[in-house]
């Protein structure tokens, strides 16, 4: 039985694609193929109510590797974090036995040398969201005072950083799409021209950003700026305004996250049937209507998934801040090298302290509840505005 | 179905768990009894020690430790991983694993988190038992079988030898009932902090003969700043060169055969130079505080918290006294300079004529191509009853890990390392040596007294002369150090802004303080 | 008019080969006419119009993108000595008169690029080895990948082909997944890797980050546009599931897998975080010791490094070229199979 399969299948390769259209299907095949259909075909089964039994089993077993590694190294450290969220003064102990966070408390507990034990509670909770690194000094000095010394706060700065350079970085790169998809000849070399950035390194682009924005006549970008009559500027040292330091950051952003985004809006302006186009382009429409009416709605399914990666990504915005100041991991610019901050930024500087883990841990999930809250929005916002 | 059994899975990983922490926090105390059984034959055995030091350091530390290897027959595994920060991480983040080394540096904050994870070990013990230790064994170091030689173990250690200063940030960690501290680690590596001057520049006969001189106070430097800033404007030098015999010249080439450069300011405009660089913000502050009698943080001794107290008036007129030395354009600090940590590479092109920074660190400062002499003199102070400068390094601790061989093998190399060879360690990298027997010893002497060598091996002795002789306590000099806690590091990185916040963004004092109390809440009482 | 043939369109989005997808008659411009010369005329030029816009528009930006890379390879260029001097004068210039008064040696200069591949400490003999960090990122690189490919189709195949309890809900649980920072679990991961002992092997680089959520989501999408048909059909002939996936499944979604295995490939490269937290020590195995670090390690010790041959700006940047350069070569000899791949899966719901 078994010689026989092997000995056919060369033989079936090509056919095997045959089976795909009931057109070509003489009536024994048909009547063959329902029958084995009806009783084999998981879809309909199952609306009977009845499981292959071997499918769940081979189900399991495809699943087995990626489930091991993701639960040991992704849902395990999620909550041992959330637990040590938890634990006020909590610190890795000598023999616990490793990163368990219930065990280390209870070594703690018994074997703490001098300085405090810990203990449960939402200490760590209410310490960063009173903390005016997190949140800003506008208890202690006041709205005006604040906003002019800039110390609004990790948690501002990142909503600042989000609210400004994804909008504009999808902006932009929907109209390069747009402008890419309509032309033909050099249409390949924009493409890479565009898909530049994200070969390059974040560390090793910083240090670019660093030159080109350097202060005074010398910098390339104040050259540029001194075409148009506009005075040089400081731009990323210790005496740059806020205000400055984000166009930046915003600029940064804009470079390095627009490649994936025209990659994927080029894939769904390319799977938009062409006969939309042509029938707008009979009726009469204007470009802008086309492009209003035709183009971005059904490019929505694609708007939205870059819409939600791209809010997700830029709340976990670090890497590039550190990467323009760059005087090490933890600066963020300004004279306090605290100016722009952001969440993970803090949650880094926190981690730095052996017995302030458990507050870095409530930062986290601080975090985590905020991305999640602006995902369920937008998807709550998809269900009237995406069609697919 | 699936819902019960990943609940089920659940609580059972955390039972284990939980029984797994109970099992294993049987009997973890340290306690005070002291069980190591110090007549343990230690030949052969092998110990790790983790640094933070760089490459330079690794290779003159390495030296020391192959002789300690050859001389007690144990061999020591160095790792370094690459600064102190890096240090510190990897070894709170091996405590609960126990992949920590045996032994290692680090500053008393750092000892602060290992004491709370309870993995170092109190060296009490260690001192007092210490003479248990066989004077003489048979066999040879590498040897034990070997019955022609005789092998002597090291001498007992000696407290009293070393320099009081250095034992107290390591009495300060942990507390007996009765007050008193323990001990918790040993000196190793010690420092200060110096000013390097453009020597050319302060012994040329026209700069004289202007009335400069090398300041002592701070009340000295802002005139003197002046003085010199009055006098490179009088002679209209910036933009050009100034020679020696107190001409400007248009550049380098037209000078006269025979009359050497005093300042190339060809590419320095007015405004540019600044006559003193400060390195270490943190320690402008926290020094500058000592020194106009105030101060800076403060430990609880039964919790073992610590505690910040620098919002008082003295902080202020210090503060202020700095701020009018910087708004005259007479200090610079790295900020100014753009950049992050040090101005050397500043001071090397005459974009200052003063720099104070770590003693182990005064090479840095040395021109390319000699283009001027330096040398070091003590850091200028406020008044004659608080003439404080700060005094850094780290120190040598051991932690709970292997038996009583590891541990007595441990301690012998802490011994060794603090004070037995302590003078050769210190005569290789710059550091000061911990003790007095270090000190004096025949490899130091020689280190200080001789003359000649290069421009390194110069201004380094000039260091540590400044060390020796200029910073005694007959001086009126005092060397301070802070006590270390958990979080005294989130402090002083925190603090390390708070110049560049008066001078840079023209902040008042009372305002930044006020700012630092409400981002420190941890530490205020 | 005469009628005109229809255009063949290419195949929009079918998954399989071989089979052309007939459209219906598109309109084509000639198609189109007009009832005077002048409507002709004004329709041409607002065509060219249009086309110098759009150019000029792409020009602009596409100088934007480009400008950080030509100046990036402009400096790994220059003399260190040289635009040390410019950068603290505040000077900006390609070719300083100061630097041709003092020195004779030409401004531009491959020493930079020698820095990088040879450095050795003069006191310490410690070296900065960027070939070996080559070496240690390509085999991370692609063993990392393979694994990642093996348990992504596997995921993406138990997710798009069989029905099991619970499947949705644990598709949900691993979506939300994606949107966790990695902070909250690079410490304890770390802790986890070292009572393994995987600290310093390559194992931990490996095996952590191996599993992507992303890329099983990606692929499930391409799985689930496979007709169901074609299952039935290798069902006749007696194609046990693994054997579908195999055989069938595979091949179509090939594109989407090639794309999945560059882009994953091209993420470790930049890999930084968690390599410098884990692995970026002496590794020791049977037969030898060397160093582990990364790429992205190396570049970050060049530029943390103080030593004065290597604390030169152009040095730094030269590194920062030596990192990028092999990314981008391998981007543009890939560049079309990226490109094919997404278009083919697309993300359609």
């Amino acid at each position: 039985m078994a010689s026989t399969l092997t000995k056919e299948m060369p033989a079936k390769k090509e056919e095997r694609f045959s089976f795909s259209y009931a057109e070509n299907l003489s009536a024994e095949e048909t009547v063959k193929q329902a029958a084995y259909r009806r009783t084999h075909d998981t879809l309909t089964v199952k609306r009977a109510g009845r499981f292959h039994v071997g499918e769940t089993g081979k189900a399991w077993i495809a699943l087995i590797p990626a489930l091991i590694f993701l639960i040991m190294f992704m849902i395990y450290p999620i909550i041992n974090t959330f637990i040590m969220s938890f634990m006020v003064d909590f610190k890795f102990m000598k023999g616990s036995g490793g990163s368990f966070a219930i065990s280390n408390f209870i070594v703690a507990i018994n074997t703490a040398r001098g300085s405090s034990r810990p203990y449960i509670g939402f200490d760590n909770y209410l310490k960063v969201l009173t903390d005016s690194e997190f949140i800003g000094t506008w208890a202690t000095t006041g709205w005006a005072a604040t906003w002019e010394a800039g110390t609004i706060g990790a948690f501002f700065n990142t909503i600042i950083i989000v609210a400004i350079s994804v909008p504009l970085t999808i902006v932009i790169g929907l109209l390069i799409s747009v402008c890419l998809h309509s032309i033909k000849p050099l249409q390949g070399f924009f493409q890479t021209v565009f898909f530049l950035p994200y070969v390059t390194n974040a560390i090793a682009l910083g240090m670019v950003f660093k030159i080109i924005f350097t202060d005074g006549d010398a910098g390339l970008f104040n050259a540029f700026l001194s075409l148009f009559g506009i005075p040089a500027q400081a731009w990323l040292s210790v005496v740059a305004s806020k205000w400055n330091m984000l166009f930046v950051i915003t600029i940064y952003s804009i470079w390095n996250g627009i490649a994936f985004k025209i990659l994927v809006f080029m894939s769904g302006l390319s799977s938009i049937d062409n006969q939309y186009y042509d029938a707008a382009k009979i009726d009469g429409a204007s470009r802008s209507t086309i492009f209003r009416r035709i183009t971005v709605p059904l490019l929505s399914p694609q708007i939205l998934y870059i819409t939600i990666t791209s809010f997700i990504g830029a709340f976990k915005a670090y890497a590039q801040i550190i990467a323009l100041f760059g005087a090490g991991a933890y600066d963020f610019g300004g004279t306090t090298a605290k100016n722009w901050e952001t969440v993970v930024g803090y949650i880094y500087v926190v981690m730095q302290d052996q017995t302030k883990q458990g507050r870095a841990a409530a930062a986290s999930f601080i975090l985590l509840v905020v991305i999640l809250l602006i995902t369920l929005v937008q998807m709550a916002v998809s269900k009237k505005k995406v069609v697919y | 179905m699936k819902k019960k059994t990943s609940v089920k899975m659940l609580s059972a990983a955390a039972l284990i768990a939980i029984c797994g922490g109970v099992i294993a926090s049987c009997g973890e105390t340290i306690n005070d009894n002291f069980t190591v059984d110090m007549t343990v034959d230690t030949r052969g055995a092998t110990i790790t020690m983790w640094t933070g030091f760089g490459a330079t350091v690794t290779s003159q530390l390495q030296t020391v430790l192959d002789e300690f290897s050859a001389a007690t027959g144990i061999t020591v595994t160095h790792e370094g991983k690459g600064g102190y920060d890096n240090l510190q991480k990897a070894i709170n983040l091996s405590a609960s694993t126990g992949t920590y080394p045996n032994v290692a540096v680090g500053y008393p904050d750092h000892f602060a988190g290992y004491i709370d994870s309870n993995i170092q070990l109190r060296l009490d013990g260690f001192i007092a038992h210490d003479g248990e230790i066989p004077t003489t064994r048979t066999g040879s170091a590498t040897d034990a079988a070997d019955a022609t030689s005789t092998f002597t173990e090291l001498a007992p250690i000696d407290m009293s030898d070393y320099y009081s200063d250095y034992l107290v940030e390591n009495q300060t960690l942990e507390y007996k009932e009765d007050g008193t501290g323990y001990t918790l680690g040993l000196p190793f590596n010690k420092s200060t902090e110096v000013m390097v001057y453009n020597k050319t520049f302060f012994d040329n006969a026209v700069v004289k003969a202007a009335g400069i001189a090398l300041p002592t106070t701070w009340d000295e430097v802002k005139t003197q700043s002046a003085l010199i800033l009055s006098f490179i404007k009088g002679k209209a030098a910036y933009g050009k060169v100034l020679g020696a015999d107190g001409n400007v010249y248009a550049s380098t080439s037209a000078l006269p055969s025979g009359t050497d450069v005093l300042l190339d300011l060809s590419a320095i405009s007015e405004g540019g130079l600044y006559p003193l660089s400060y390195d270490s913000q943190s320690n402008f502050f926290i020094t500058g505080v000592r020194q106009w009698g105030g101060t800076y943080t403060e430990v609880d001794k039964s919790t073992l918290r610590g505690y910040i107290a620098f919002q008082n008036q003295n902080t202020y007129d210090a503060l202020n006294a700095f701020n009018d030395i910087y708004q005259a354009n007479g200090l610079g600090i790295p900020q100014t300079f753009g950049e992050a940590s040090y101005c050397s590479a500043h001071f090397k092109i005459y974009q200052s004529l003063m720099n104070i920074g770590s003693s182990a660190g005064v090479s840095n400062c040395i021109p390319s191509g000699s283009a001027f002499e330096t040398a070091c003199a003590p850091i200028p102070y406020h008044d004659a009853t608080n003439q404080y400068v700060i005094s850094q390094g780290t120190n040598l601790c051991m932690f709970d890990k292997g038996g009583d061989v590891e541990k007595v093998a441990s301690w012998k190399l802490l011994k060794y390392l603090s004070q037995i060879n302590n003078g050769e360690f210190a005569t290789l990298s710059g550091y000061y040596p911990t003790c007095k027997s270090a000190y004096n010893s025949s490899v130091y002497q020689e280190f200080i007294t001789s003359t000649g060598g290069s421009a390194v091996d110069k201004l380094n002795r000039s260091a540590a002369v400044v060390n020796g002789s200029v910073y005694t306590s007959e001086n009126g000099w005092h060397k301070f150090v802070d006590p270390g806690f958990n979080g005294s590091s989130t402090i002083r990185t925190s603090i390390g802004t708070v110049t560049a916040q008066v001078f840079i963004d023209k902040t008042s004092p009372e305002d930044v303080i006020a700012a630092k109390y409400a981002e420190l809440t941890d530490y205020v009482r | 008019m005469t009628a005109k043939t229809v255009k063949q369109q290419p195949a929009v989005a079918s998954p399989v080969r071989n089979v052309p997808v007939v459209k219906a008659a598109a309109a084509h411009e000639s198609d189109m006419y007009f009832a005077t010369p002048a409507q002709l005329r004004q329709y041409k030029t607002k065509t060219i119009a249009r086309t110098v816009i759009l150019y000029t528009f792409l020009s602009l930006l596409g100088l934007f993108m480009i400008v950080p890379f030509v100046f990036m390879i402009i400096t790994a260029f220059r003399d260190p000595d040289c635009y040390d001097y410019d950068v603290a004068t505040k000077v900006f210039n390609l070719v300083p008169a100061w630097w041709n008064e003092h020195f004779a040696t030409s401004n531009y200069t491959l020493s930079n690029f020698i820095t990088v591949f040879t450095y050795q400490n003069p006191v310490s003999g410690a070296t900065i080895n960027f070939g070996l960090y080559y070496l240690n990122t390509i085999y991370v690189s692609v063993v990392g990948t393979i694994f990642t490919l093996i348990t992504s189709i596997l995921a993406a195949f138990a997710f798009a082909r069989c029905e099991f309890k619970g499947k949705n809900l644990l598709f949900t649980i691993l979506l939300a997944t994606m949107m966790i920072p990695g902070e909250m679990m690079v410490i304890t991961n770390f802790q986890t890797v070292k009572s393994f002992t995987w600290e310093n092997t390559y194992a931990a680089l490996i095996f952590v980050h191996g599993v992507s959520v992303f890329y099983i989501f990606y692929l499930r999408q391409t799985f689930q546009q496979i007709p169901n048909e074609l299952f039935l059909a290798a069902k006749v002939d007696g194609y046990g599931h693994f054997r579908y996936l195999w055989r069938v499944m595979i091949p179509i979604a090939s594109p989407t897998i090639v794309t999945i295995a560059i882009l994953s490939l091209m993420g470790s490269w930049n890999a930084y975080v968690w390599p410098n937290l884990v692995a970026s020590g002496t590794f020791h195995s049977i037969s030898g010791s060397w160093n582990m670090a990364l790429v992205s390690n190396g570049l970050m010790s060049l530029f943390t490094n103080s030593d004065t041959g290597l604390s030169h700006d152009t040095v730094r940047i030269a590194g920062s070229v030596v990192v990028t350069a092999p990314l981008f070569v391998f981007f543009l000899i890939f560049r079309k199979f990226i490109m094919r791949g997404v278009s083919r899966s697309g993300i359609k719901g």
